[in-house]
């Protein structure tokens, strides 16, 4: 089905009572019911037919990437700490964040009732490692991903308008802080589809970490409005990476396809007699979960990786679900031709006791970041493999709670922070925009998450202005009326 | 044809009615007298009978003039024609015969003008509220229903496969075989061609100035809008599928390739232009032709993932991921052999394929991307793609190749990248490849982790003046004594509540607006202070 034409499927609220008025109006006669809701009908015949253009999303150029792997950082891990070198504050330990920095800007509610803001330089060592420019200064929380500089473009402008995780990550994934929109990686299995057809287009792999960690709602890889054959496929980190995947005993596999046609056909039928866009994606998705019955267990299996590989990825690496395993595997799926593959990683969210747990934290994902990255390359897969590393806002220079020489806490930061990204059309070995002394304000090159996103969409060949769907009388993008792309980080 | 004659024949849908509603009633009268067997007076029946005839011939004579009109047309028209005549007829040999008082005569060609009546009157409902008029409100309504879930969908298409259901389902009704409204028929290539009353509907490769395609797009209360509000709706893709057609040359017969991917997106779509011509940098050759439809159909049934490379292009990017392990030297060559040409980049990583398929690959004159890691291909394989000419990128990392692969690789002149990671080849002989190509870049394997090329010395925090002690989170600005007297930037006194730190000295201010001014530009300011 084209996607164009979708939304007419769906059983909207003006298309009930069309539909029921025209009932009325030929069972009852003329009612004044029925030409009064008979109005509303035009316009639902009218959509989409004229202005076709407008809904077909276009490719600007030849795509630079195939595919994503977006490794989300979640609870935002310190710019300071790990990215922002801002050796100057070492000088300004516990001194007053300066009102002309702090600019009276929006504070969530932890802080803002802090009698002071004092600063807190971060406690770690940084060196500059080589990359195409002067080099790049990163912590030695990350020494892995540090070696890896050349291969990797940073943006230290990045800026965002949530400052809570909750509407943080939504808007991060689906361009609105506001639960509802279609995620990220939906609009990428919209507008490209699966280039597996055993595989969903838009994978999930989800690792836990250490401390703090914000609850992940489905909803993150939810597929808003789109059809919901293009939501995120969760796959577990224990057991079975997909629940009641496995025949049960006694059930053959033909069985299963006798059983399905079966369930298809009637399922074909109610489609018919019901519109209801639901069905169609139960169909679908059956379909695929049929299929992954034979390419799942074969994708989760690394029995086929050699020691080399493993020992890359780290320690970690023969435990589901560690970060080191999920890299791993996000190389398997790539490989494998899946669109959109997201990792969550949990456990930024480091208000207090910051020093201790960001080393642990870094620790758990600086080796297997890296191998990927590595193993993308000398696979020959980071061409068109674009890798992204973010989480949802920043952390304040200042101190949440006591400040010791030792321990620190930092609060959320949304006016700017770090991320990176890898591969697929992104210029490597490069820092992009700057911030202020304090890491505060963002000095030169802002980038928005809107920015961000149409950025990715470009370089997957797809204008975002152009990527819409059809929903409640309104086309909907991921960058909404927002988005520029960043042209100072494509190659 | 003259105006006043245009509006006499119009008239036809008025006067039409009269011979049948006097014809009913005549009937009535009739069948009344049968059965009371009470003669009504002869002059009603006769004034009765008369007006049936004049009018009969009045409405066929009307008919015949509108439609000289040509905005119908087919075999519906034809029918409607001549037994609207036959009706006039009948109906005036009926008021003569009541004439000559023939009544067996007079009340048989009277049953004979009832039923020639019926098709008539229906033939000419037909004409201008369509086939489906009467029993529409019996059927269930009609609603665009996916029938391809299951089942890959090809984009290649041909105007049977394609445009000929769409025209026929949408339009059919009222320009088709039966009825050729406006004088347009499209339910045969040379009535299409033909066009209707305004002239041609389409014009090959034009999309913007054909006609059907205007009409498709006006809004749906345009007057000239098609097909009209109150018919069926064609949705978006049918009329993006007929754009493509017409885009592609509007051929009745050369299959043409459809903007839609076998998941429903679209893979490639701005301007589904298809003979467009490709990238620079891709097309070697500008004309080529879209791929088989027959080829492309395959590839799906296969479970390929095709794509073109990018928009308006008809090369080609075929992956196998999804099949990988399951692909042999037969399928390289059944599948991709028809659509050589059409081939840029091709994925076979972990598929089963062997040297052999790699001769049908060399014969791929536009590929330029090949894939081929984790295969058993050898080096007697790769020799296949020596001096390929537009070879530009060859993955085949973890491969069996080994140095004496790497002569064929020197006679590949436009080869650009090359990645040889876990291959018996050196990296002394891979190098080799690189003497007179500065910018071939060779992947060879692990590039070691970067060294830091400056590291930090030790972290001292603050000065001592003002680190703060364990657990003691109050330490105040306001504690910091200033060393200046005098506020640099406005010379007034200094009030200690502002205060600003800078190159290691305490600097006072006597306002918030002077500390602000200075942290914009100390150097500026600075030399008041002295040293």
């Amino acid at each position: 089905m084209h996607p164009a034409e979708e939304h007419f499927l769906n059983i909207t609220r003006r298309r009930f009572f069309g539909t029921s008025a025209g009932w009325i109006g030929s069972g009852l006669g003329a009612l004044a019911l029925s030409s009064l809701v008979r109005a509303n009908l035009a316009p639902v015949t009218g959509e989409g037919t004229a202005g076709l253009a407008s809904h077909l999303p276009s490719r600007p150029a030849r795509p630079r990437a195939r595919r994503v792997i977006y490794m989300h950082m979640e609870g935002a891990p310190s710019q300071i700490d790990l990215w922002d070198h801002k050796p100057g504050l070492r000088h300004r330990f516990n001194e007053d964040l300066p009102d002309s920095i702090r600019q009276g800007q929006r504070l969530t509610g932890m802080s803002s009732g802090q009698d002071r803001f004092p600063v807190a330089p971060s406690i770690f060592k940084f060196a500059r490692y080589p990359n195409n420019q002067d080099g790049i200064w990163i912590s030695e929380l990350m020494p892995y991903t540090a070696g890896i500089a050349r291969e990797l473009c940073f943006i230290h402008s990045m800026h965002t308008e949530a400052i809570n995780h909750e509407p943080g990550i939504t808007f991060f994934q689906t361009g609105s802080q506001q639960p509802g929109r279609a995620s990220f990686g939906s609009w990428i299995s919209y507008g490209l589809g699966s280039s597996n057809a055993n595989l969903p287009a838009f994978v999930v792999l989800i690792s836990q970490g250490i401390g703090n960690m914000q609850a992940l709602s489905a909803r993150f890889w939810g597929s808003g409005f789109l059809p919901s054959e293009h939501q995120g496929c969760k796959l577990r980190s224990a057991g079975d990476p997909v629940l009641y995947l496995r025949d049960p005993a006694g059930v053959t596999r033909a069985d299963r396809r006798r059983m399905l046609d079966l369930v298809g056909e009637l399922n074909q039928r109610e489609a018919e007699r019901s519109l209801d866009p639901d069905v169609r994606a139960r169909i679908a998705q059956y379909e695929m979960a049929y299929r992954m019955q034979m390419s799942v267990p074969e994708l989760t299996d690394f029995s086929d990786e050699d020691e080399e590989t493993l020992a890359m990825y780290g320690p970690e690496v023969r435990t589901p679900g560690t970060f080191a395993a999920n890299c791993l595997l996000a190389r398997r799926l790539a490989e494998r031709g899946v669109r959109f593959i997201q990792l969550y990683m949990r456990g930024w969210d480091q208000h207090g006791n910051l020093p201790g747990e960001i080393r642990q934290q870094s620790k758990a994902v600086d080796q297997p970041q890296a191998a990927l990255v590595r193993d993308l390359r000398r696979r020959g897969l980071l061409d068109d493999t674009l890798v992204l590393w973010a989480g949802e806002f920043g952390r304040t220079v200042y101190s949440q709670g006591v400040l010791t020489p030792e321990n620190y806490g930092r609060d959320h930061h949304p006016r700017c922070f770090t991320i990176w990204m890898a591969g697929g059309g992104v210029k490597p070995g490069i820092t992009y925009g700057r911030t202020d002394d304090y890491s505060y304000n963002i000095l030169e090159n802002p980038v928005e998450v809107h920015d961000l996103h149409a950025t990715l969409l470009h370089l997957l060949g797809l204008d975002h202005e152009k990527l819409v769907y059809r929903h409640q009388g309104r086309d909907f993008r991921l960058t909404d009326v927002f988005g520029k792309v960043v042209p100072g980080v494509i190659t | 044809m003259l105006q006043w004659l245009q509006v006499f024949g119009r008239f036809h849908l008025l006067v039409l009615h009269l011979p049948i509603g006097l014809l009913a009633g005549l009937a009535a009268v009739e069948f009344i007298t049968l059965i009371r067997r009470r003669p009504p007076a002869r002059e009603v029946t006769g004034l009765l009978v008369w007006c049936v005839g004049v009018f009969a011939a009045l409405a066929a004579a009307m008919g015949y003039v509108l439609s000289l009109e040509g905005n119908h047309g087919g075999d519906v028209l034809t029918q409607h024609l001549y037994l609207g005549i036959a009706f006039a007829a009948v109906c005036l040999l009926t008021a003569i015969l009541h004439a000559r008082k023939r009544r067996i005569l007079f009340r048989s060609s009277l049953a004979l003008a009832i039923i020639i009546l019926i098709p008539t009157g229906h033939l000419g409902g037909t004409l201008t509220h369509g086939a489906d008029f009467l029993t529409s409100p019996l059927q269930p309504a009609r609603a665009p229903i996916p029938t391809r879930t299951s089942e890959p969908t090809s984009s290649a298409a041909t105007f049977a496969t394609a445009i000929a259901p769409i025209l026929q389902s949408r339009c059919g009704d009222c320009h088709g075989q039966s009825r050729a409204r406006g004088g347009l028929a499209l339910h045969t290539p040379e009535a299409i061609i033909t066009g209707g009353k305004h002239g041609a509907v389409i014009l090959p490769a034009d999309p913007a100035s054909s006609e059907i395609l205007r009409r498709l797009s006006l809004p749906i209360d345009h007057k000239d809008r098609m097909p009209p509000k109150s018919k069926p709706q064609p949705t978006p893709e049918e009329i993006l599928a007929i754009e493509t057609w017409i885009t592609a040359g509007a051929s009745f017969d050369t299959p043409f390739l459809l903007p839609f991917h076998e998941h429903g997106a679209l893979a490639s779509t701005a301007s589904p232009s298809i003979t467009a011509e490709p990238a620079p940098r891709a097309s070697p050759s500008p004309s080529l032709a879209p791929p088989s439809a027959d080829a492309l159909v395959a590839l799906r049934h296969r479970l390929a993932h095709v794509e073109p490379v990018e928009r308006d292009s008809n090369l080609l990017w075929i992956d196998f991921a999804a099949v990988a392990p399951t692909i042999t030297d037969g399928d390289i060559e059944s599948l991709l052999t028809p659509i050589n040409d059409h081939i840029a980049e091709l994925s076979l990583s972990r598929s089963a394929i062997t040297d052999r398929a790699l001769s049908a690959i060399a014969r791929m004159p536009n590929l330029r991307r090949l894939e081929l890691r984790d295969t058993a291909v050898t080096d007697a394989g790769v020799a296949a793609l020596r001096s390929h000419p537009r070879l530009e990128e060859l993955i085949l990392a973890r491969t069996r190749l080994t140095d004496a692969a790497v002569e064929h690789f020197r006679d590949i002149p436009s080869l650009a990248r090359i990645n040889l990671w876990r291959t018996g080849i050196t990296p002394e002989a891979a190098n080799g490849l690189r003497s007179g190509r500065d910018s071939l870049i060779i992947e060879t394997g692990d590039r070691p982790d970067d060294a830091p090329v400056q590291v930090e010395g030790p972290i001292t925090l603050g000065g001592d003046a003002h680190a703060a002690a364990p657990g003691s989170d109050t330490a105040a600005a306001s504690t910091l004594k200033p060393f200046n007297t005098l506020c640099p930037v406005a010379g007034k006194p200094v009030d200690p509540d502002f205060v600003i730190i800078h190159r290691g000295r305490i600097i006072g201010f006597c306002c918030r607006h002077c500390a602000e001014q200075f942290w914009i530009d100390p150097a500026k300011f600075e030399p008041n202070l002295g040293t």
